[in-house]
Formats: C-alpha cells, sequence, structure tokens
C-alpha cells in the first residue's frame, strides 16, 4: 500500500466535506447527499483494512461541528453503518453497482433514522423526519461515485 | 447441521475474509453507541464541550474557504465586470441616498441629545450607545427545517453567542455557534425561535415566534381584545434581555378573530430580509446578555 493511497484517501474525504457545505439554491437543500458517509462507505467496502473503526470518531465529529447539531450525533450513524457494513460488505462487493445504490439507499435511510432517534432521546428539539430524500439522492449519486473513486483508487495502486 | 457446515468451511479456509464478525465487534459498536450518545446528551445539557466543537472549527475552516471560493470569486468577477456607466449610476444613488441619510441623522443627533436630558430629569439611566461590527453571510443551512445561516466573523472578531444580529432592516436574528472564523445565526423565522416584541403604536406586548417559513411570524398569546391592527410595525421590547429594545421585527400581516377562542391570530412579515440580505449587523451592546452569563463562574 503506497503513500499515494493515503493521500487520495485524505483528499477523498476532504473532497467530502467540501461538497457537503457547497452552497446551493434553496430548493436543493432538501437533495443534499451524504457525500462523507458515501466516501466512508466507498473505502470501506474497496480497502476495510486501510481505515478501522477509530476513523468514526473525527469523521462523526467534524461533520457534527461543519452542520452546527449535537456533537456526536454523527458518530452514532457512522457506527452503525459501519457495523452493518462489516455484516455485509463481501456481498456488497460482488454487487453491480445498480444493487449497491439500492443497498446504499436502504444503509442511509437507516443511518438518518438511526441519527433522528439519537437525536430526539438526548435533546428536546423538534424536527420533522427528512429521512428518505437525501438518501434517495444519494443512492443515484452512488454510482458515479463509486465508479470514478474505484477506478482512480486502482490506477493508484 | 448448519453450524457444522460453517465450522468445517472454516477448518478449511474456504472463506477467507480480512474481517471476520466477532463478539468484539458487537462490543466496540456498543461501546461507541454508548459513548457518543452521552457525549451527545452532555452536548446539549452543558457547555463542556464547546472548546472541542472551536477546535475542530479550525480544522474546518480552509475547507469552507475552498467550498465558498466558487461563489467569492464570481461575485468578485461580477463586481470588477460592472459597467462605467453602472459604477455611475450606483455613485449617483448612494450619495443621494447618503445626502438624505445625514440630514435624518442632524435631527436624529438633537432628538438623541433631548432624549438623555428628559431621561434625566425622569431619573432613569440613559441607553448606552451599541456599536456594530459587519459580518458577511457565508453560507445558508442545508437542513430546509432548521432557518440559520453561517456569517463570516467568530470568536477572533469577539463575537459571543446570543448576540443579536441586524441588517438594514430590522432584526436577523442571534448567534447560536461560535467558532474562530465563522458563527452560526438563528433566524428569527426558525421554528425554535422567539423574541419579545411590542407595537410600535401603542406599546401592547406580544410574543413573536417564528413558523418555520422565512416570510412568517406568529404573534402567540394575544388577547381577542388586544389592539393590533393589519400593518402595525412590531419592534423588539426588550424584555428578554436578549435582543436591544426599538429595532423594527416584523409587520403585522393578518389578524383574525374567532369567536369563541381566548386568543387572536396574528401573523406577521419580518422586517429584515431573511433570504436577502448578504451583509450584516453583530450589535454589541454593554448590556447584552452572553451565553453563558460572563459571572457564570464567578458566582460560585
Amino acid at each position: 500500500m503506497s503513500s499515494r493511497v493515503y493521500v487520495f484517501l485524505v483528499l477523498t474525504f476532504c473532497a467530502g466535506f467540501i461538497l457537503q457545505y457547497f452552497p446551493l439554491v434553496d430548493f436543493m437543500a432538501w437533495f443534499v447527499p451524504e457525500w462523507v458517509l458515501m466516501i466512508f462507505i466507498f473505502w470501506q467496502l474497496q480497502a476495510p483494512k486501510l481505515i478501522n473503526f477509530w476513523w468514526v470518531w473525527p469523521l462523526g465529529l467534524l461533520l457534527d461541528v461543519q452542520q452546527g447539531i449535537q456533537l456526536g450525533s454523527s458518530v452514532v450513524g457512522f457506527a452503525t453503518v459501519l457495523y452493518v457494513l462489516q455484516l455485509m460488505y463481501q456481498r456488497l462487493r460482488v454487487f453491480n453497482v445498480a444493487q449497491q445504490a439500492g443497498v446504499i439507499f436502504l444503509l442511509l435511510c437507516c443511518y438518518q433514522l438511526v441519527i433522528y432517534w439519537a437525536t430526539m432521546a438526548t435533546d428536546d428539539v423538534y424536527k420533522p423526519l427528512s429521512l428518505w430524500m437525501p438518501a434517495l439522492v444519494s443512492a443515484l449519486v452512488w454510482p458515479w461515485l463509486y465508479l470514478l473513486l474505484s477506478n482512480t483508487y486502482q490506477k493508484l495502486r | 447441521m448448519y453450524s457444522e457446515t460453517i465450522r468445517g468451511l472454516k477448518k478449511d479456509q474456504a472463506i477467507k475474509s480480512p474481517i471476520e464478525i466477532t463478539p468484539t465487534h458487537a462490543s466496540r459498536l456498543v461501546g461507541i453507541l454508548c459513548l457518543s450518545l452521552s457525549l451527545m446528551w452532555l452536548d446539549s445539557h452543558s457547555q463542556l464541550f464547546k472548546s472541542v466543537r472551536h477546535g475542530l472549527g479550525y480544522a474546518l475552516y480552509p475547507l469552507h474557504q475552498i467550498a465558498s471560493a466558487p461563489s467569492v470569486l464570481a461575485d468578485w468577477f461580477g463586481d470588477s465586470a460592472k459597467s462605467r456607466q453602472q459604477l455611475e449610476l450606483d455613485n449617483a444613488e448612494l450619495s443621494a441616498r447618503n445626502l438624505i441619510l445625514g440630514q435624518k441623522i442632524q435631527r436624529l443627533i438633537a432628538l438623541e441629545t433631548e432624549n438623555i436630558e428628559l431621561r434625566e430629569l425622569l431619573g432613569t439611566s440613559d441607553r448606552i450607545d451599541e456599536s456594530v461590527i459587519v459580518a458577511e453571510l457565508v453560507a445558508v443551512d442545508p437542513d430546509p427545517f432548521s432557518q440559520q445561516i453561517v456569517i463570516n466573523k467568530g470568536s477572533e472578531d469577539k463575537v459571543f453567542i446570543g448576540q443579536p444580529v441586524l441588517d438594514s432592516h430590522g432584526l436577523m436574528g442571534q448567534v447560536i455557534d461560535v467558532l474562530p472564523h465563522s458563527s452560526r445565526i438563528l433566524l428569527i423565522a426558525d421554528s425554535n425561535h422567539a423574541i419579545p416584541v411590542q407595537v410600535n403604536r401603542n406599546g401592547v406586548r406580544a410574543i413573536a415566534v417564528g413558523s418555520g417559513q422565512l416570510g412568517e411570524l406568529n404573534l402567540i398569546y394575544v388577547p381577542d381584545t388586544a389592539d393590533i391592527e393589519v400593518g402595525d410595525s412590531l419592534v423588539s421590547s426588550g424584555l428578554g434581555d436578549r435582543y436591544p429594545r426599538g429595532y423594527p421585527v416584523a409587520k403585522v400581516a393578518k389578524v383574525e378573530h374567532f369567536p369563541g377562542k381566548a386568543f387572536a391570530v396574528v401573523t406577521a412579515t419580518p422586517s429584515a430580509q431573511l433570504d436577502r440580505s448578504r451583509h450584516m449587523l453583530l450589535v454589541f451592546s454593554e448590556n447584552a446578555s452572553h451565553v453563558p452569563p460572563k459571572t457564570l463562574w464567578e458566582q460560585k
């Protein structure tokens, strides 16, 4: 595993945070995909040994600060997604991208739901459940993101 | 039978996976969940982790700069590509407006001194002049259910949590989260926000609660007989100890009376251009309330 791969790894996460923050037109606010989580999932599929469960903390906390929500909420979501992925990532790897996108949709729904539960349990802020929109958009973006990242990764390796 | 097969497979190393799910994985998940849930609870109920948030803010700063680079560049390009004619027009308009404002200020100075004299006669303390800094909008919160914006001034510019924010038309909201170079503002239209107001015409007090939509505030607990009419302008009453007194907040848009109900349903339109203002003012007043109060630790 060359150092170039590590640089690429860090760069992809930086790009994820930039895209997550990217200013969009008002009505598009409903459709912002979960970029950082998707990149996390990609690395978990491609190189599960490269990132271990400790990564959940810095990524989750940074995401919380960026979105101005309670510290720790994204960590809950990331940890859950990581666990589910570790259960089934081998199956996911042999799927084609369309099937993968379906699984990603379910995973992201699960992510949002877990965060929603955690927020409700620990704070008394009222927020309606905007569960499936970002999940759906993320699933649509997934095939392109996956192909782009995996091609680059294969070249670098 | 099934488990036998699995065991057999394992012995033969037919399945060779880099990660095998073991009980450690599950207990690790439970561990992380417990830790982060308690972190969430602590974060929403105490100020302990403000410094962590602050530190992470430094890490995010360069990424945010990159993310907002395209719009900054577009703005810069738009400004520098303005035609000479347009600039001259702008200039003429601005100097005309400056003249009018200057004339108004002349009157204001006289009024202010008169006001101070009158207050001295009454024996009440005079209002202290408030200073402001100008901040620029850098991002709008992507969550459609919260009305929040991010500005480019942070703790390095002495911004504090609870600080009131205005634009040139009226009150916009308050600071709820401060990072080193940016801070997050809760707009008055957010459904988690409420501000004590009074009618400018007759001083009737009410509480304006955000509706979740940018163009609408609701006045709650307004008695059916209260003297509020469509077109009345609402100013901040300063009773919440958060906002300074006397800044325009909203204009009453609709008053509905339902016979048999104790309260009238009053909706108002915010005076500030919540969805259009790019520049806003952060107010520093002597008696502004800091959250947590500055004297919190001194008392103990």
